[in-house]
């Protein structure tokens, strides 16, 4: 019998993802996880959800891996998204706030620390094989989206109607650089000083997450923004870029 | 060298603990963390905080476990709290609201347990040893404020966290029993129907934290009126905090 690689994430891994600029688009291209899978000889249960921030993605994982016989997963692994996320549920129904209205991204970003040590060492204590990363960034999306609001006269509320704004190309001056850079280098020092920064293992892949500190994002490292993504107002990965995430995975993977 | 009780918990365990009911009075009795740290020999770390829950509770623990040597620490206890709470914090100070503006009950008991389920494994990955327990009840201050509507002229405070006295409520509003019944049925089924249930260890004093189902929290089970501040404010007096200390003493030892 097949073994079990079981994964959540985001939008980026949802198997039932739909482009909301794109309603008429079909999106059913195999997803990571499950080219992943078939790559490895294993069976997938993949519980990635769009809009799904760390919450989500640890519970689920946690959740199941209560139940199900260690001995039937070969891997586990843990697609984390941005930070600002919130996830909750009501009457068993998962949903989620792309910012909480709770915190800062202080905050945000040392919560999401804490889910990545969590499922490190659940993971260790179970003895169960594992892998995570970083798929889109922790806080550069956040970052643009305060910046494009602060230089946008009538930023619309509705994020959908935001993002063909936050999407499009944008000429900064040298302050809003200037800025960018300052605010980038606060939050990277969150993680550089965080007390799980020298206590997340070699499982976690672009650990530090930033290329600031030799990691990265994998999205953002593997992904060509000209083929690998469905168009300039939707940056989830197209077929070409699962596949891409999906090989670059299980290289690091059996080679590790 | 003394070795480390390190404690995390919400007002129960609060050294810096004040009345909200009796602003005038001095609450500077000695509280069960330190008073068990004595009994222990064991130096105390309390880093319990009036108004946390889980988050917090987990979080403190988590991030002050890594700057420490793990054979320093003698012993770790975490005092949950009841499940509505929300933590975040703000310009790197922890804050909380009583009760989470996001998701229902059965979402803040799951919340709960996966936390304590972290800690549970926490310590285990790094071999220290551990308790923990449901200070406050999971539910009840929860059950206590859906049944104040109609009720209302039987408490002083919206917030404070009295157990529902039914025959009271019975008296003023009969069908209350009844509804009450039904979401304390309600949430014992997501306790019990909860992927945890079974998966902790007997390091959970008290598990699975309710009475009905064969569990208990630390204040319903040692306290009654004579360990309590007043009738207004239920936190435990003096003579509670040694009640606590004295308990969690003897399941250490014995354990």
């Amino acid at each position: 019998m097949k073994k079990l690689l079981i994964v959540s994430g985001c939008s980026y891994s949802d198997p039932n993802f739909t482009s909301p600029f794109h309603p008429e688009m079909s999106c059913d291209w195999p997803k990571w996880p499950e080219l992943l899978a078939d790559k490895m000889g294993m069976d997938c249960l993949n519980i990635s959800r769009c809009g799904a921030g760390q919450e989500f993605i640890y519970s689920n994982l946690a959740d199941r891996l209560q139940s199900i016989d260690p001995k039937q997963i070969g891997l586990v692994i843990a697609a984390w998204s941005t930070a600002p996320r919130r996830d909750y549920s009501v009457k068993n129904y998962w949903t989620n706030d792309m910012f909480d209205s709770r915190g800062d991204m202080e905050y945000w970003i040392k919560r999401s620390l804490r889910y990545y040590y969590s499922f490190q060492n659940m993971c260790e204590t179970l003895k169960i094989p594992y892998r995570q990363f970083q798929m889109i960034h922790l806080f550069k999306g956040y970052i643009w989206q305060q910046l494009v609001t602060a230089r946008t006269k009538n930023m619309p509320d509705e994020l959908l109607k935001q993002i063909p704004i936050l999407n499009a190309k944008h000429q900064l001056t040298n302050d809003e650089i200037n800025w960018k850079e300052r605010i980038e280098n606060t939050y990277l020092k969150i993680i550089h000083n965080s007390p799980y920064f020298n206590k997340i293992n070699d499982n976690f892949i672009g650990w530090p997450t930033d290329t600031k500190y030799n990691g990265y994002s994998v999205a953002e490292y593997k992904l060509n923004n000209k083929t690998d993504r469905i168009s300039e107002l939707d940056l989830h990965p197209n077929a070409s870029g699962q596949t891409i995430l999906a090989e670059f995975l299980y290289e690091k993977i059996i080679n590790s | 060298m003394k070795k480390i009780l390190l404690v995390s918990g919400c007002s129960w365990g609060d050294s810096n603990f004040t009345s909200t009911f009796h602003p005038e009075m001095a609450c500077d009795w000695p509280k069960w963390p330190e008073l068990l740290a004595k009994k222990l020999d064991m130096e105390c770390l309390n880093l319990c905080r009036s108004g946390a829950g889980q988050e917090y509770i987990y979080g403190a623990i988590s991030d002050k476990i890594q700057t420490l040597d793990s054979n320093k620490i003698g012993y770790t206890i975490a005092a949950w709290s009841t499940a509505p709470r929300r933590d975040f914090n703000i310009f790197s100070t922890w804050r909380n609201e009583s009760k989470d503006s996001k998701g229902d009950i059965n979402y803040w008991i799951q919340r709960s347990f996966r936390y304590q389920y972290a800690f549970q494994t926490l310590m285990e990955f790094k071999k220290i040893p551990y308790l923990q327990f449901q200070m406050i009840s999971l539910h009840k201050a929860y059950l206590h404020e859906l049944m104040t509507p109609y009720s209302s002229n039987l408490y002083s405070s919206k917030n404070h966290a009295k157990d529902i006295d039914l025959k009271k409520i019975q008296e003023v509003e009969p069908t209350l029993k009844s509804k009450f019944d039904k979401e304390l049925q309600k949430i014992l089924q997501t306790i019990k129907n909860s992927p945890y249930y079974k998966n902790f260890n007997d390091k959970f004093v008290g598990w699975p934290t309710d009475e009905n189902i064969g569990g208990f929290d630390i204040g319903s089970k040692l306290l009654n009126e004579q360990h309590r501040i007043s009738e207004l404010d239920l936190h435990p007096n003096t003579k509670g905090q040694e009640v606590i200390a004295e308990f969690l003493y003897e399941k250490i030892i014995n354990s």
